[in-house]
């Protein structure tokens, strides 16, 4: 049975929901997301770990437009990845929706 | 460049899968992070990001190998724990070194034994469907009439004849017989196991031939003239070095020539457990050789063992019934006239009974399946003494790990966890243990094979190392590793960690289930080691009480003979006068002081019965009395002095009236005054003859008959002069005073030079008596060999025991001495302690005695297994012994000097 996902792979997999990115381009994307400083490392053991699972998959390196043209290696979510991905964020959902009713969080109008 | 550099090398940290497929992208982020930035902040953003790999990099290795452990699971725990078990053996080899060797010896007895019982008890034969397989037997032999060649004989060939014609619950039947038979030509002819068999032995059994074909109904045709052999596989190998070409030659048995016609299949000897057979011969080539008497047509010749399957869907039970129904029909139809007229009414009231053949039929299991069992208890029990022996010195050595193990707990490991570590060296004990007495058992078991066939060489025992074999042998493995190792690495394992890790100084407080279960372990070996020299000595008496017995005869010093002198062709009026001539020869040779001939050797085992009854006594007694016929020197060859009146001579030869030598017994049952001389005797009608009445001339002491352990019954000696029709088997008897190495030479010349022109078999008497101790010798050797170790290993665990006691009371028997206690007192509290032991062990080895020793009774002769004596003895013997093993510690607590003992921590 694989690990529950961690929150870092969680984040990972929500950045690559909406398309392909390579590490650098996930790893701003999280760190703005989040506010937390996501460290390099702690990325690449996630992607390591996701890449295992078959959550994520690796597509061949090909230039970034947007930044210096260098070579990059760009991830993509795999169809069970998306659904895994699903999953946790429903999960994560009720367990939001227990909490507000629990009146941990306020409830939000309208 | 420095970057790209210092950020390659900080990759190191990964272990090299993640950083082969991951490196490079991580590489790039980091430095892609420090390149948005300039100057300071992009140096700092450089220095955390390597960092940051490193700490990624160790924390990844650390989860890989987590996973990886996770992965190859608990039996890597295992393997950890067998070598670590492994290493801690090595480092206390002597210690590893007798536990194995006392569990191989253990094991080994055990399995031999198992192997035995195995063999002739449990091991279905080795053919399709052994279940089926049933005996068809005349249930109430006891009151047939006739002559019974061979043990088990169950049928007469007429009975066979009829239950072959008439049954309809088997799928098919078959007869056979076992016998022997003469190979080739004098002076080379040697005796092979043959056997009789009807035409459907091997198809009913569903044999296949591992050469040529096996023999059919075909074969079997009455008045055969040139039948065909089967041979057995091992005798294809011996004797034909396993020559395919062997289909179509010519076998000379019994002077008629056999056609080879096929090989029986590997591993096939036969339905005889303890029998082989050599060659298989259709049952119609029973005559043979010419001119011997057939015993096809008789009702008097019991000498068939009749077998079939069950039809599929027949019980046993049913088989029974329907053979007990058709059992009128068959014995009015089998009835020949060579029956005993009065016995008749009898015989058609016999009925037929299936029994259970799927193990085959066996002597040697009537005769020793009650030994066996016995001795595998025995076994057993050794065993057990063994494990609990065992188990005292791992608790022992288990208890002075308490440090250890008080480390391991408090690093968190668990009970389960510490008892694991524990039986991982009983695992690896068990299984040398087990290795090395299985390699020993096959050894042992040929050895109890030797010894059971008693020299004779006729005893033959498939002994194959199979699975069931390999089953046992990791029971038993598996038994002593629990036995000897679970209850000591339970206990301990018990430790509190503060409390161990304080306890830096022995024989603390928290000991105490420890030592309950240190004498618990001792005392039950004490109690079963009294359990196994009871029985040994029990065994010891018995044999003792066999051996030194008055027979009623001398048996040392005499000789028997066995002639056949059917080849000589000797006409039968003049065998009398033959026989003479020979007994006359032997008798002038020097150093040869009688010879006689027997129809019954003493304590051969054979017997002839006849029911007799007094002449001219109202109402007499009638009842059964053993026969013999003998020559006149018979009472002067077994020394057995004539009381009253007077032996055979010359007189009572055939016309002459007949005479009788009778003996004590006789005349205690049948003569009422007590006053047999010049009174009559009448013997019961045979099938050649009608009753007989004989003068009782003489009277002799009383004298053992066919076994040992029978009260010499009634006898009646005739002489074997007198007999009308006499055969050409001689048995004799020769007493000597020439030692025994040469006296079967000096015979063998004798018996030539008075003409005889075949080769006669010799053995002495002693020998063949000793033959039939053969149960109670081996009985008697074991359990003695078994008691000896069980009270050497419970002298050994005792010994172990009470030295461990001793130092771990070193500090207290040295403030007891600085005290003030005298040296005897501390001798006698450490000798109390392991008195207390033994006494406790005696009491239940005591109460086990009482309660097991019942089934011990049918094994003895003349000694009660629960004789005080005897168990007196064995508490007395095992005392002694344990006294000796405590001494040495005891003396060695009394001369602690109390300044070594407090600076023993």
């Amino acid at each position: 049975m694989p690990a529950p996902l961690t929150s870092v792979a969680f984040e990972i997999l929500v950045t690559l929901a909406s398309g392909d990115h390579h590490g650098y381009s996930i790893l701003t994307q999280v760190r703005e997301r989040t506010g937390e400083p996501l460290r390099a490392g702690s990325l690449y053991r996630a992607i390591g770990r996701l890449l295992e699972d078959d959550l994520v998959e690796e597509l061949d390196e090909r230039p970034d437009p947007e930044f210096d043209d260098e070579r990059r290696r760009y991830y993509r979510l795999t169809e069970h990845g998306r659904r895994v991905a699903a999953a946790e964020a429903a999960r994560l959902e009720t367990q939001v929706r227990h909490a507000r009713a629990a009146r941990l969080l306020g409830n939000r109008r309208g | 460049m420095i970057a790209t550099l210092l950020t390659r090398t900080a990759l190191l940290a990964f272990p090299r899968a993640f950083r082969e497929r991951l490196g490079r992208p991580l590489a790039q982020t980091v430095l892609a992070d420090c390149r948005l930035a300039s100057g300071r902040i992009g140096l700092w953003r450089l220095a955390t990001g390597i960092a940051d790999i490193v700490r990624a990099g160790l924390a990844e290795r650390v989860a890989a190998r987590r996973r990886q452990r996770s992965r190859r699971g608990g039996s890597d725990m295992l393997w950890q724990d067998l070598r670590y078990g492994a290493r801690r053996l090595n480092r206390s080899r002597s210690f590893a070194l007798a536990a194995v060797g006392t569990l191989a010896l253990g094991i080994g007895a055990n399995t031999a034994i198992f192997q035995l019982l195995d063999a002739v008890r449990l091991r279905p034969l080795p053919i399709p469907h052994p279940r089926e397989l049933v005996e068809i037997r005349v249930k109430n032999t006891d009151e047939a009439r006739g002559s019974f060649s061979i043990w088990h004989a169950g049928a007469t060939d007429p009975i066979w004849e009829q239950v072959r014609d008439r049954q309809n619950a088997f799928s098919g039947v078959f007869a056979w017989s076992p016998a022997g038979i003469g190979l080739g030509e004098e002076p080379d002819r040697r005796w092979i196991p043959m056997m009789l068999v009807s035409g459907g032995y091997f198809p009913v059994l569903g044999l296949q031939p591992a050469l040529g074909r096996l023999l059919n109904d075909a074969d079997d045709t009455r008045g055969c003239t040139s039948p065909a052999a089967v041979l057995s596989y091992d005798f294809w190998q011996s004797e034909f070095g396993g020559d395919r070409a062997v289909i179509g030659r010519t076998l000379t048995m019994g002077r008629v020539p056999f056609a080879i016609v096929g090989v029986a299949p590997r591993g096939f000897s036969g339905l005889e457990i303890g029998w082989r057979f050599d060659v298989a011969v259709p049952l119609c080539a029973e005559w043979l050789p010419p001119g011997s008497q057939s015993r096809l047509d008789a009702s008097t010749e019991w000498f068939l063992v009749v077998m079939g399957r069950l039809k599929p869907g027949v019980t046993r039970a049913a088989a029974s019934a329907r053979l007990a129904a058709m059992s009128p029909a068959v014995f009015e139809s089998s009835l020949r006239p060579d029956y005993p007229a009065a016995n008749v009414s009898d015989y058609r009231k016999f009925v037929l009974e299936a029994i259970d053949a799927s193990t085959g039929i066996s002597l040697l299991r009537e005769q020793y399946a009650g030994a066996l069992w016995f001795l595998q208890a025995t076994a057993a029990l050794l065993l057990l003494v063994g494990s609990a022996n065992l188990a005292t010195l791992m608790l022992a050595r288990a208890t002075s790990r308490q440090h250890e193990f008080a480390a391991r707990v408090a690093l968190g490991a668990g009970r389960a966890h510490l008892v694991r570590v524990l039986l991982a060296e009983n695992l690896l004990l068990s299984v040398a243990g087990a290795a090395l007495g299985a390699w020993l058992a096959k050894a042992v078991s040929l050895s109890l094979v030797t010894f059971l066939d008693g020299g004779a060489n006729a005893l033959f025992l498939a002994l194959p190392l199979d699975w069931r074999l390999l089953g046992f042998v990791s029971l038993a493995a598996l038994v002593t590793c629990v036995l000897s190792g679970f209850a000591p690495a339970w206990r301990a394992a018990d430790v509190a960690p503060a409390d161990a890790l304080r306890a830096c100084t022995r024989g603390t407080t928290d000991s105490r289930g420890r030592e309950s279960l240190r004498r618990l372990l001792v005392a039950s070996q004490l109690a079963l080691s009294l359990l196994l020299i009871t029985g040994a000595l029990v065994f010891g008496r018995s044999l003792a009480n066999l051996v030194r017995q008055d027979l009623g005869f001398d048996p040392d010093g005499v000789t028997v003979g066995f002639v056949d002198m059917g080849p000589m062709n000797v006409p039968r009026e003049g065998r009398h006068a033959f026989t003479k001539h020979v007994l006359d020869t032997l008798e002038s040779t020097p150093g040869v002081i009688a010879a006689a001939t027997t129809g019954v050797v003493p304590l051969s085992g054979s017997a002839w019965n006849n029911d007799v009854w007094l002449d001219g006594v109202p109402s007499p007694v009638r009842a059964n009395s053993r026969f013999s016929d003998v020559s006149p020197h018979y009472f002067k060859a077994l020394d057995m002095p004539i009381v009253a009146g007077r032996g055979f001579d010359d007189r009572d030869a055939v016309g002459a009236p007949g005479v009788a030598v009778v003996n004590d017994a006789f005349v205690r049952t049948f003569v009422p005054d007590g006053r047999p001389l010049g009174r009559y005797v009448w013997r019961e009608a045979r099938s050649n003859a009608p009753a007989t009445r004989y003068e009782i001339v003489g009277l002799v002491k009383n004298a053992k008959y066919r076994t040992l352990r029978e009260t010499p019954p009634p006898t009646v000696y005739l002489p074997a002069a007198q007999d009308p029709e006499p055969g050409t088997f001689a048995q004799m008897l020769i007493r000597t005073s020439l030692p025994a190495a040469t006296a079967e030479a000096t015979l063998k010349t004798a018996f030539h030079s008075a003409g005889g022109a075949i080769v006669p078999a010799f053995v002495s008497l002693r020998t063949q008596i000793d033959r039939s101790l053969t149960q109670d010798q081996m009985l008697g050797a074991i359990s003695g060999f078994f008691g000896l170790l069980a009270i050497a290993l419970a002298a050994i665990g005792l010994y172990g025991s009470m030295t461990f006691a001793v130092t771990r009371r070193t500090r207290e028997i040295g403030v007891r001495i600085a005290l003030g206690a005298s040296r005897e007192g501390i001798l006698r509290l450490v000798l109390r302690e392991a008195m207390l032991l033994v006494a406790a062990g005696c009491v239940v080895g005591l109460a086990l005695t009482l309660l097991l020793s019942r089934y011990l009774t049918t094994l003895v002769y003349a000694v009660e297994p629960n004789d005080p004596v005897t168990i007196i003895g064995a508490v007395l013997l095992l005392t002694a012994v344990a006294a000796a093993a405590s001494l040495a510690p005891a003396l060695r607590a009394a001369r602690l000097d109390p300044v070594v003992a407090f600076r023993s921590d």
